[in-house]
C-alpha cells in the first residue's frame, strides 16, 4: 500500500486506526467475560439505560415506597368536612419508651392535646444530677399520635415554677414557627393553636424560644406520629426511643450537680448521648423485651441537639428501615441515619432469643458517653439460624503449617 | 432595778417591739447608684442603630422587696390585691403574699414578685422615680465584677448564665448576691425585672414589622441579627420580655426602678 515515497497513504492509516478501534471496541464489550449479557453500548440513543431493562441486573425493586407516598392529600371527602362536625377525642400519649397506642379508628377526627412544660431537676446518669426542661415531665416528652387529617388543638401549659418562657415548634405542622410562634409561653400560662396534620409521618417537636438550641440541650424534645389513613402495618411490639446529646461543665460520670456548658455546646463536645434522657435507660432492669418470632416496630427519633445518629441493633438487621420517617421504605438495613432534628422508624422480626444492643454506631457514644440500650428477646433457640458456639480449643499456628 | 438595768430593758423592749412589729415600719428607702451612661449593644440592633446612647441616670442597688412593696400598698389601698382591676394585675399578683393583705410567710427582704408592669410602674411613681429602659437596664447588666464591659473579662458570659439558671424558685434577701462594677446588685442572680419599655426589641417604626421582630427570637430566627449569639443570658432575657404584657405577674419577675 505504500505509496512512492514510502509513507502509507492517509486512508490507509485511518481505516487501520479505525479496524483497530473497532477491535478494541469489541474486546472491551466482549473479551473477558461471558458474552451472555452484552451491555448496549454507551450514548446509542436508541437504548433507556434504566436498571430495570439491564437484563445484567436482577430487578432492584423501585417501587419500594409505602402506599402513602404519592396519595394527594386533603383530597376525599372526609377532609371537606367542617371541623365543628368532627368528633373530637382526647389524646392518648406515649411516655418512653411505650409508644402512644396506635389510632384505631378510619374517620377524620378533631384531637385534644394538652402538654405542660415542667423545669426539674432529674438524674442524667448515676450520681449525676441535671437541670432539665421538659415536656410532660419526662425526656422524651410524651409521644403525640393521630391520623392523617385530623384537626388538632394544641395547648401548651407553663407549669408557674417554671423560670423561663417556651413555646412548641412541631415538624409535623405546615405554619409559622410549626406552632412555635402561636405559643410562646410565661411562667404560669398557657397558649392554645390548632393546625391540621397535612402529611403523614413521624416527626419531631421541640421547644424553640431562644436560646433555642440550649431549650433543646436541656430536654425538650419528643415525637409526633402523624399516621397515613390506612395507619401502619400491626405489628406485635412497639416501642419509642429519642437520642440526645447533653453538654455539662464535667466531664462523663463527674458525679453532683452539673450545669449546661454553653461553650461546649456551640463547639458540638458532648459530655453526653444518651437515649431517652439518661445513661441507663433501656438497660438493665429498663431493658426493653421481645419475645422470638415477634415483629417489634421503633419509632427512634434524635432530639439533638447537635449530633447526628447511627443507629444500629446489634445481633440483629433492620427488615425494614422507613427512612427519615417518611414513605420511603428500606430493606435489610444494618444502620440507619438519623439527622438530629429527625427520626426514623425500624423494624425487625426476631428469630433467636439473645440480648439485643441499640447503639449509636459512632461507637465511642456507645461505649464512653451512654448511646447504649438493650433489647433482650427471649424464646425458642433456633440453632440452624445461629448455632451459638460450636467449638473452641487451643489454637497453634505451627501445628497448621504442617498440615 | 439599777437605772442602768432599766434603761437596758426598755431598750431591749423596745427593740423587741420593732421586730415585732417590723411590717408596720417604713421600710428603709433603696440606695440609688449613679451610672454614668454610656452607650450599649442591643441584643437586636435596630437597623441603622448599632448602639444605643444612655444619658446618665441612677438606678436601685438592689431590687423592690417585699417589705418596701407593702409600705407602699398601705399607702395606696387601690393597689391592694383583689382592689386593683385585672386589666392593671394579673390573677397571680401578689399571690404569695399572706391572706390578710400583709406578707403572710413572704420574706421581707426578698425581691418583690407578682407584680405587674402597672403596679411596678405605680410604685416606682409614688417615689418620684420610674421604671429603667431597657437600654439602661441592659447598661448596667453588660458591667461583669471588675470591668463595666463584662465582655471584657473572660468567663464572663458563663458567670452571667450559671447565675440565671441557678436562681432559687422562691428568691432569697436582695444584696446578698453578685456586685458588679457599678456596685449594683443583682442584676442576674434573683429574678427577672420589668423595665419600661419591656417590648422594645420588639419594635420598629414599621408597625407591619412587629410580628417580624417578635418572630426573631423563635425558632433559630433568633441568632440572625443578634449581636452576639454566645451571649445565652441575654437571650434567655430577651425571649422573657417578648412573652410579657403589662398585666402579667409571676413569682419569677420583680423590678427595681431609676431616675
Amino acid at each position: 500500500m505504500r505509496d512512492k515515497s514510502g509513507n502509507l497513504p492517509v486512508a490507509a492509516i485511518v481505516g487501520g486506526a479505525a479496524l483497530v478501534v473497532a477491535l478494541a471496541v469489541v474486546v472491551a464489550l466482549f473479551g473477558g467475560r461471558g458474552v451472555t449479557a452484552a451491555a448496549p453500548p454507551l450514548g446509542d440513543p436508541q437504548v433507556q439505560h434504566t436498571l430495570a431493562e439491564t437484563p445484567a441486573h436482577t430487578t432492584h425493586d423501585l417501587t419500594i415506597n409505602a402506599v402513602w407516598a404519592d396519595r394527594p392529600l386533603r383530597a376525599d371527602a372526609e377532609d371537606q368536612v367542617p371541623v365543628e362536625e368532627l368528633p373530637v377525642f382526647d389524646a392518648v400519649l406515649g411516655y418512653a419508651p411505650h409508644a402512644a397506642p396506635p389510632v384505631d379508628r378510619d374517620y377524620r377526627a378533631h384531637v385534644r392535646v394538652e402538654l405542660e412544660v415542667v423545669e426539674k431537676v432529674m438524674e442524667l446518669a448515676d450520681g449525676v444530677e441535671y437541670r432539665f426542661w421538659t415536656f410532660g415531665g419526662s425526656v422524651p416528652g410524651p409521644m403525640v399520635r393521630v391520623r392523617e387529617g385530623d384537626y388538632v388543638t394544641f395547648t401548651l401549659q407553663n407549669h408557674p415554677s417554671s423560670l423561663f418562657p417556651h413555646n412548641i415548634d412541631l415538624h409535623a405542622v405546615s405554619g409559622q414557627g410549626g406552632g412555635a410562634e402561636a405559643t410562646l409561653v410565661s411562667p404560669g400560662q398557657q397558649a392554645t393553636f390548632s393546625f391540621t396534620a397535612l402529611n403523614p409521618g413521624v416527626y419531631v417537636y421541640h421547644c424553640a424560644t431562644a436560646p433555642v438550641g440550649m431549650h433543646i440541650a436541656n430536654g425538650m424534645y419528643g415525637l409526633i406520629v402523624v399516621e397515613p389513613k390506612e395507619g401502619f402495618p400491626a405489628v406485635d411490639r412497639e416501642y419509642y426511643v429519642m437520642q440526645g446529646d447533653f453538654y455539662t461543665k464535667g466531664d462523663f460520670g463527674e458525679r453532683g450537680f452539673q450545669e449546661f456548658d454553653m461553650m461546649r455546646a456551640i463547639d458540638e463536645d458532648a459530655a453526653y448521648v444518651v437515649f431517652n434522657g439518661r445513661v441507663g435507660s433501656l438497660t438493665g432492669d429498663n431493658a426493653l423485651q421481645a419475645k422470638v418470632g415477634e415483629t417489634v416496630r421503633l419509632f427512634v427519633g434524635n432530639g439533638g441537639p447537635n449530633l447526628t445518629s447511627s443507629f444500629h441493633v446489634i445481633g440483629d438487621v433492620f427488615d425494614r428501615v422507613w427512612v427519615e420517617g417518611g414513605a420511603m421504605v428500606n430493606r435489610d438495613i444494618q444502620t440507619t441515619v438519623i439527622p438530629a432534628g429527625g427520626a426514623a422508624v425500624v423494624e425487625f422480626d426476631t428469630n433467636v432469643p439473645a440480648s439485643l444492643t441499640l447503639v449509636d454506631h459512632a461507637i465511642f457514644r456507645a461505649f464512653n458517653k451512654g448511646a447504649i440500650g438493650s433489647l433482650v428477646v427471649t424464646g425458642d433457640e433456633d440453632h440452624v439460624v445461629y448455632s451459638g458456639r460450636v467449638d473452641i480449643r487451643p489454637y497453634d499456628p505451627e501445628a497448621k503449617a504442617g498440615h | 432595778m439599777t437605772r442602768l438595768a432599766a434603761t437596758l430593758l426598755a431598750l431591749a423592749a423596745l427593740a423587741a417591739l420593732s421586730g415585732a412589729g417590723a411590717e408596720a415600719a417604713e421600710p428603709a428607702p433603696s440606695a440609688m447608684v449613679q451610672v454614668p451612661g454610656g452607650e450599649v449593644a442591643l441584643l437586636f440592633p435596630v437597623e441603622g442603630e448599632d448602639l444605643v446612647t444612655v444619658a446618665p441616670f441612677a438606678i436601685d442597688a438592689t431590687p423592690v422587696t417585699n417589705a418596701q412593696f407593702l409600705a407602699f400598698v398601705r399607702a395606696h389601698p387601690e393597689w391592694a390585691r383583689g382592689a386593683v382591676p385585672r386589666v392593671f394585675a394579673g390573677e397571680a399578683y401578689l399571690a404569695h403574699w399572706g391572706e390578710d393583705g400583709g406578707l403572710g410567710t413572704a420574706d421581707p427582704d426578698a425581691p418583690v414578685t407578682n407584680v405587674s408592669w402597672f403596679a411596678a410602674a405605680a410604685y416606682c411613681e409614688a417615689r418620684g422615680a420610674r421604671l429603667p429602659t431597657e437600654a439602661e437596664w441592659e447598661l448596667v447588666a453588660r458591667a461583669g465584677e471588675r470591668l463595666t464591659d463584662g465582655y471584657l473579662e473572660p468567663g464572663y458570659r458563663e458567670r452571667v448564665l450559671a447565675l440565671v439558671t441557678g436562681r432559687a424558685a422562691v428568691p432569697g434577701p436582695v444584696g446578698r448576691g453578685e456586685v458588679n462594677a457599678y456596685g449594683v446588685r443583682d442584676m442576674h442572680g434573683l429574678v427577672w425585672e420589668w423595665v419600661f419599655d419591656v417590648g422594645a426589641a420588639m419594635n420598629t417604626a414599621d408597625s407591619r414589622a412587629v410580628g417580624d421582630r417578635r418572630l426573631l427570637l423563635l425558632c433559630g430566627g433568633g441568632s440572625t441579627g443578634a449581636s452576639d449569639t454566645s451571649d445565652y443570658a441575654a437571650f434567655l432575657r430577651y425571649a422573657f420580655r417578648s412573652g410579657l404584657s403589662g398585666d402579667y405577674a409571676g413569682g419569677g419577675l420583680g423590678f427595681r426602678c431609676a431616675s
